[in-house]
């Protein structure tokens, strides 16, 4: 945005150049008529009215330049997700709007097929991810993205779960999420959906974890440790539009 | 017969001649006065114990300090008179002179120069380079007065 105080100044130097200007005119004019000895119908305005008048147009002039250089531009960003767990379709998570247990709404979307969904199924370690990417323009009905992240490894060592959430800049890579450790369920899948901005992707991680990881990571006091160095196995993905 | 004479210098040896003719007395310490009657565009000033005669298209301005009023002329000379300045202003046409303030009168030709202030008011400076104020008081009827 301007820098106000130049253009205060510069408001300041035209108010007084035309005042100036004004003043010279006026006694000019003045002087012109008591030696010519006319009496014209129509006056000019004195100085010191002129003089109010220019004040008042500078200072709202200011008032309005104050009032627009300290508005920030509204950006709205549509950042958002949530977890559910797909055995009770209840939300474990969520990053921001979202403040409700029931999630049965979700159950109309489909490991298969969603229409307006673009599908693809990734696996990485012990985890398969099936992504479905919104195929239309961005709404308020339906969520940009939906990913079921499965766990398909050996049960038997695992006692949680854990999973995050990140959306990263694709230009400058700037990242922001959450993360949380949840309860490995019989269905052992949890379904992600969420909206990203146009310049945004969103990152899915996923560990599972025997009480011997998670101790240790409950015994860590270092916050920049991550859990997931913790974990037994390790699965990841990006949505990108 | 004793007389004391209130008249213009220039009519003052014929009228002492007319007096002494007719065996008339000339004197200050006369009790009776003898006065002349003006023309409607003259006043009586006073220079010392002098009477002035003047005419009024000689007044630059007329100015009351205290308790005496000054006619100032545009040959720089000023006399006393025995008038106030509401006297003045009364008796004055009001197309050839104009109040500017509670204590100047000044004639509409002469001003040289108006210059404006921020406080309404003008500092004008007549042709006897003399300046004078037009006050709040009486700024918008110089306005009115001079149509500016």
């Amino acid at each position: 945005m301007f820098n106000i105080l130049a253009l205060v100044s510069v408001f300041f130097i035209i108010a007084l150049i035309i005042w100036g200007v004004y003043y010279l005119l006026y006694t000019s004019r003045i002087n012109k008529a008591v030696h010519d000895g006319k009496i014209r119908t129509k006056s000019m305005i004195g100085v010191p009215k002129m003089t109010v008048i220019i004040v008042i147009i500078l200072l709202i002039l200011i008032s309005v330049s104050s009032v627009l250089s300290s508005q920030e531009p509204m950006t709205f960003s549509r950042n958002n997700y949530a977890v559910i767990d797909t055995d009770d379709y209840q939300f474990v998570g969520y990053s921001s709007r979202y403040s409700l247990d029931d999630a049965s709404f979700a159950k109309v979307y489909s490991k298969d097929e969603n229409e307006g969904y673009l599908r693809n199924e990734y696996t990485e370690g012990d985890f398969n991810f099936i992504v479905f990417t919104s195929k239309t323009a961005p709404d308020d009905f339906h969520p940009d993205f939906i990913c079921f992240a499965t766990y398909i490894g050996k049960e038997e060592l695992v006692s949680a779960m854990s999973y995050g959430g990140t959306f990263e800049d694709i230009q400058s890579k700037e990242m922001m999420g959450t993360s949380a450790v949840v309860e490995m369920t019989d269905s052992r899948t949890y379904m992600f959906m969420g909206n990203y901005d146009e310049d945004q992707c969103f990152k899915i991680t996923m560990g599972v974890y025997n009480n011997d990881g998670i101790k240790a990571y409950e015994k860590e006091d270092n916050f920049d440790v991550k859990i997931e160095d913790f974990a037994l196995s390790v699965g990841s993905i990006t949505i990108k539009r | 017969m004793r007389l004391k004479l209130r008249v213009s210098i220039e009519r003052e040896p014929e009228i002492i001649k007319e007096l002494q003719d007719r065996n008339i007395e000339i004197s200050e310490n006369a009790e009776f006065v003898l006065i002349e009657e003006t023309d409607e565009d003259k006043i009586r000033c006073r220079k010392d114990n002098e009477i002035i005669v003047v005419s009024l298209h000689e007044i630059c301005y007329i100015e009351s300090l205290g308790r005496d009023v000054f006619i100032h002329l545009y040959n720089g000379k000023c006399y006393k008179s025995d008038k106030r300045l509401y006297q003045f202003e009364g008796e004055l046409s009001s197309d050839d002179f104009i109040r500017i303030s509670n204590s100047v009168i000044i004639a509409r030709k002469s001003i040289k120069k108006i210059k404006p202030s921020l406080s309404c008011k003008y500092l004008l400076t007549l042709e006897d380079n003399s300046i004078v104020d037009v006050t709040r008081t009486y700024y918008y009827k110089f306005k009115d007065f001079f149509g500016i």
